[in-house]
C-alpha cells in the first residue's frame, strides 16, 4: 500500500509538525501530543476533546472558535494516554471548569476517567460527556453502549456553540448530553484502510462486497453484503437510523461523512437519495453537512447522522464556529 | 530483589514481550484494529528507552516509573489497564528497599485487582482478565494447600497460574466478546483467541518463567492465523 510518509513510526509526530508550520496562527502546541486554541478566551468553560489519530480532520481540526479549546491525539486508532488530556485541559482553563468530551470506546473511557482524576485532584473541575451515536453497535435498549462515530462532531458543534456564549458547566455538559441522545448514526465500508505501521488492509471484501455498520476503525461490522446502489444504500441507512428513534424526529441536521478515498461526488448523490428517503418520511433537514469529518485514513465508505433538532439544538448548530474540520459564519 | 534487579527483570520481561507483538497485532485484525502489537511494542520500548534513568530508585519507585512511561506512550486500553495494575504493586511494597518471593501473593493480588478496578471486565468476556482471574485463582488456591510458604510452595502455585491463564487463553476462543472493541461484532468475535487474553498470557509465562527458571511446556498457545 503506498502512502505518502517519511517514517511508519513517526507519522504522529510528523503531521503535528505540519500542522503547526501550516496553521501557526491557530495553534498552540503545549504537549508532545496536546494543542489549544491560540485565541483562548478568558471566560468561558474549556472543551477539551481528542481521540486516536488517523481519523483526520477528526479530532485536531474542530479546535477553533464555537468548537474545542484544545484536543489530545493518541496513536493510530487508540485512545491518547492522560497525559495530553491533563495537558491541553490546563493549558486551556480558566475557571470555569473544563468538559471532556470523547468517543464511547474502551480505551478512550479509561484514558480520559484517569485524566478526570488527576484534573480533579489538581482543583479543576470537570464533567465529562461520553459520545455514542452508533446504532449498529448495540440495540437501542442498551443505547449506552453504544460507539462514537461521526455524531462526535455534531455534539462538539453544540457543545462549542454553548461554551461560546458563556454556558456554565452544567449547562454546556447538558446540552452535550442532549446532543448525544439527539444523535444516530450509521455506516458502510466497501475498501479497507491500512495502518501506515503495518501496512495490512483492515479487513478483506471481495470485488462486490460491502461490510455494514462497521466504526471508524476499520474494525469488523455488524454484516457483510453485496455493494448497494446508491438509493438502496440510502433507503437501508436511513431507515435503520430513523427508525431508531422512540418518535419518528420532525426536523433535523443530517451529516454524510466520507471515511476518506469515497469521492465527494459519491457523497452528493447519496445525499440526494438520503434526502428523497427523509422528504418521504415527512422529516424536514434544517442543515445538512457533507464531506469529510471523521475518516479511517483512505477506508472507502460512508456514514450517515441524524440529529432530532428541537429550537435549542437548531441554535447551537446553527452559531458560527470556525476551525479546519467546520467552519460556518 | 533491589530496584535495581527489579529493572533488569522488567527489561528483560519488556524484550521477551515485544517478540509476540506482530501475532497480537494479527489476532487483533481479526477481532479489532489491529494494533494490539503496535501498542505493546511501543510500551515496552518506551520502558527500554527509559529504565536507565530509575533503576536505582526503590522498588515501588522503579514500578511507579515504568507505570508511567508505558501509560504515556500507549494509552489506547492497555495502557490505563496495566499502569493501574503497576501502580497498585508499588503501594503493596511501598519503602521497601527489596522485592522477595513472600511478597509475590500480595504483588500478584494487587496487581490483578488493579486490572479489575480500572477496566470493570469480569469473566467471560473475553478479555486478559480471563487470563489474569483463573491465573491469580489458581495460584491463591495452591498456596492454601501448601504447610509451607517457601520457594518451592511458590514453584509449584506459579505452575498452576501459568496452567489456568493457559486454559483461560484457549477458552477465549468460543467465547462472545461483551467488552472493549471485539464487542461490536456480536457473534462474529467466536471462533478466535481475544488478542488481549493472548498477550496477558505471554506476559504471565514470560514473568512466571523469569521467576521461576521453569518453562512451562505444554503450554505454547496457537494463535490460529
Amino acid at each position: 500500500m503506498k502512502k505518502l510518509l517519511q517514517n511508519p513510526d513517526s507519522v504522529i509526530e510528523d503531521m503535528l509538525e505540519g500542522v503547526i508550520r501550516a496553521y501557526p496562527g491557530r495553534y498552540r502546541q503545549v504537549g508532545v501530543r496536546a494543542l489549544v486554541r491560540r485565541d483562548l478566551s478568558r471566560d468561558k468553560v474549556a472543551v477539551i476533546i481528542g481521540g486516536g489519530s488517523g481519523h483526520e480532520p477528526a479530532f485536531l481540526g474542530y479546535v477553533g472558535h464555537g468548537l474545542a479549546d484544545g484536543v489530545a491525539l493518541g496513536n493510530m486508532f487508540a485512545s491518547p494516554s492522560p497525559d495530553p488530556i491533563v495537558e491541553a485541559a490546563t493549558a486551556s482553563h480558566s475557571g470555569r471548569g473544563v468538559l471532556l468530551l470523547y468517543g464511547n470506546y474502551a480505551g478512550d473511557v479509561m484514558n480520559f476517567e484517569m485524566a478526570s482524576e488527576f484534573l480533579q485532584a489538581a482543583g479543576i473541575k470537570t464533567a465529562s460527556v461520553v459520545i455514542g451515536d452508533d446504532v449498529a453497535s448495540a440495540p437501542s435498549e442498551e443505547s449506552e453502549r453504544r460507539r462514537g462515530i461521526a455524531g462526535e462532531i455534531l455534539v462538539y458543534k453544540i457543545a462549542g456553540a454553548a461554551a461560546e456564549r458563556g454556558d456554565s458547566l452544567s449547562e454546556c455538559a447538558r446540552l452535550a448530553d442532549k446532543a448525544v441522545h439527539a444523535c444516530r448514526s450509521m455506516g458502510a465500508a466497501w475498501s479497507p484502510c491500512y495502518l501506515p505501521q503495518t501496512g495490512r488492509p483492515s479487513f478483506e471484501l471481495g470485488a462486490t462486497e460491502m461490510e455494514l455498520g462497521l466504526g471508524v476503525h476499520g474494525e469488523p461490522g455488524l454484516e457483510r453484503m453485496e455493494m448497494l446502489k446508491a438509493d438502496r444504500l440510502a433507503d437501508l441507512l436511513t431507515e435503520r437510523v430513523v427508525r431508531d428513534y422512540a418518535e419518528i424526529p420532525m426536523k433535523v441536521c443530517v451529516l454524510v461523512n466520507g471515511l476518506g478515498s469515497t469521492s465527494m461526488m459519491e457523497l452528493l448523490i447519496f445525499y440526494r437519495f438520503v434526502h428523497q428517503r427523509l422528504e418521504s418520511l415527512g422529516i424536514q433537514v434544517h442543515k445538512a453537512h457533507i464531506g469529510e469529518f471523521i475518516t479511517s485514513q483512505e477506508m472507502g465508505g460512508c456514514s450517515l447522522t441524524v440529529m432530532a433538532l428541537d429550537e435549542e439544538l437548531s441554535e447551537m448548530l446553527d452559531a458560527p464556529c470556525n476551525s479546519l474540520g467546520m467552519s460556518q459564519v | 530483589m533491589t530496584g535495581s534487579e527489579l529493572a533488569d527483570l522488567i527489561a528483560f520481561v519488556c524484550q521477551q514481550w515485544q517478540e509476540t507483538s506482530d501475532t497480537c497485532s494479527l489476532l487483533d485484525n481479526e477481532l479489532g484494529d489491529g494494533d494490539h502489537g503496535i501498542s505493546i511494542h511501543t510500551g515496552t520500548q518506551a520502558i527500554l528507552a527509559r529504565l536507565e534513568t530509575y533503576k536505582d530508585g526503590l522498588p515501588s519507585e522503579v514500578l511507579k516509573a515504568v507505570s508511567r512511561d508505558f501509560l504515556s506512550a500507549v494509552g489506547a486500553s492497555i495502557g490505563p489497564l496495566y499502569a493501574t495494575g503497576l501502580l497498585r504493586m508499588a503501594a503493596v511494597i511501598a519503602n521497601q528497599e527489596w522485592v522477595d518471593s513472600r511478597d509475590v501473593p500480595a504483588l500478584f493480588s494487587a496487581f490483578v485487582q488493579g486490572l479489575s478496578d480500572r477496566g470493570k471486565a469480569h469473566l467471560g468476556e473475553k478479555t486478559m482478565m480471563d487470563v489474569w482471574l483463573p491465573a491469580l485463582a489458581a495460584f491463591q488456591d495452591a498456596l492454601k494447600e501448601m504447610v509451607l510458604l517457601d520457594e518451592e510452595a511458590l514453584q509449584k502455585a506459579c505452575q498452576h497460574a501459568v496452567r489456568a491463564g493457559n486454559e483461560g487463553v484457549q477458552a477465549t476462543k468460543e467465547m462472545v466478546a461483551t467488552k472493549g472493541r471485539a464487542s461490536r461484532l456480536g457473534i462474529r468475535s467466536k471462533g478466535f483467541i481475544d488478542p488481549g487474553a493472548y498477550s496477558a498470557f505471554q506476559l504471565l509465562r514470560i514473568v512466571m518463567a523469569k521467576c521461576t527458571g521453569l518453562s512451562f511446556p505444554g503450554t505454547v498457545v496457537d494463535p490460529g492465523v
